[in-house]
């Protein structure tokens, strides 16, 4: 189909969001899965055809999710229901709402990557420790059917 | 107007420690978190972190015994059973949230026992977590007993709870995505706030005026 000319098209906005857990390294596809599959459960096929939702953006923890203006609010909600990516538990935190793509992108702050210290006991089972910021500390257990994954403070480190 | 999490369960029962949940229920706009299964009370990076107890009893004779070994919470939370459950629970006044609403069966909450509720200032809880984790036939039928229960709670005006139920610090929902949830059942910004900073009202009831000293 020929495309619609400028002025015939609908304007559209962006969403920001941050992805947690920090490095969880998801590729647009399966975000732009999780996404759709949300927005159809909630609100069927009818309004997820009005919200024409796309992802257009995705690096590090961040991703660009498009919309049609009017329907941030939809979208929005819709975003607040994904707990799960590609089977693994997530969260999509909202950061700010605009019509550009570059106003989003220098929104995007540069997070440090998660870097390996140490391994510490937890009762009887060892942990290795990723230090995500100065305060945030994931600890990662490689198991033989799943890894399980604890999220602690350094505070709660010191008190091991 | 403090906003609190009526339930979230930390380490041991879930994955994120207490302190880490109080982080990131800081960043989201929350300041207060009802921990279940969990012996940390405290304040942690401004966010107030209480303890409270989830009691699933399957008649009132079994509640009473458990409530008695809960005597340390500071918020104590209680399945939703049928309605002659529901009210004994309403009546009994060592209850602070009737939870788990949507679960329970069609009529086990009527007007009698939204006029218990608002007499015993006993709150019952939304759980989102329903409307978050699950698809299909379950999200709709807790969308529509939500629904019920808010157009009970405007015409005999009882407290809400509104809770998450994460067991990890991804589970947490910052204010405008708990609005954003809520309004999917019909309620409005004003009522989501109204409910997030009912807690208050939990720990500390209005009692009435009491003399202690006369001149």
């Amino acid at each position: 189909m020929k495309p619609l000319p400028p002025t015939l098209r609908e304007k559209r906005r962006y969403i920001l969001l941050r992805i947690v857990p920090n490095n969880a390294g998801y590729d647009g596809k399966s975000l732009y899965y999780a996404i759709y599959d949300a927005v159809v459960s909630l609100f069927g096929d009818s309004k997820a055809a009005e919200i024409n939702m796309a992802v257009v953006f995705s690096e590090n923890n961040y991703v660009i999710v498009r919309c049609i203006r009017g329907s941030e609010e939809f979208l929005k909600t819709a975003l607040a229901t994904v707990y799960k990516i590609s089977g693994i538990n997530c969260g999509l935190r909202p950061v700010a709402v605009s019509g550009t793509i570059a106003s989003l992108k220098k929104r995007i702050s540069q997070t440090g990557e998660c870097s390996e210290e140490e391994i510490v006991l937890l009762g009887e089972e060892s942990y290795s420790v990723f230090r995500c910021s100065r305060e945030k500390v994931d600890l990662y257990k490689e198991g033989i059917k799943h890894q399980d994954t604890l999220y602690f403070t350094r505070d709660d480190l010191e008190e091991l | 107007m403090a906003y609190s999490d009526a339930c979230v369960y930390p380490y041991p029962a879930g994955s994120t420690s207490v302190r880490r949940l109080a982080l990131e229920a800081k960043h989201l706009g929350i300041d207060r978190l009802v921990c279940v299964k969990s012996d940390f009370t405290g304040d942690f990076y401004g966010v107030k972190v209480v303890s409270g107890a989830f009691i699933a009893a399957e008649n009132f004779r079994n509640l009473t015994s458990a409530l008695k070994k809960e005597k340390n919470a500071d918020i104590i939370m209680v399945k939703a059973g049928d309605a002659g459950f529901n009210r004994s629970v309403l009546n009994s006044g060592r209850v602070h949230i009737l939870k788990n609403i949507h679960l329970a069966p069609k009529k086990a909450f009527d007007d009698v026992c939204a006029r218990s509720a608002i007499k015993n200032g006993i709150a019952i809880d939304i759980d989102i977590s329903v409307i978050i984790e699950q698809r299909g036939i379950i999200r709709q039928k807790a969308l529509t007993c939500y629904g019920e229960i808010l157009k009970f709670q405007r015409k005999y005006k009882f407290p809400l709870t509104i809770s998450t139920g994460a067991r990890s610090y991804m589970g947490l929902r910052s204010v405008n995505e708990i609005t954003s949830i809520c309004s999917l059942f019909g309620m409005s910004r004003d009522e989501v706030c109204e409910a997030l900073s009912s807690v208050d009202e939990l720990l500390n009831p209005k009692t009435p005026v009491e003399v202690l000293f006369s001149v």
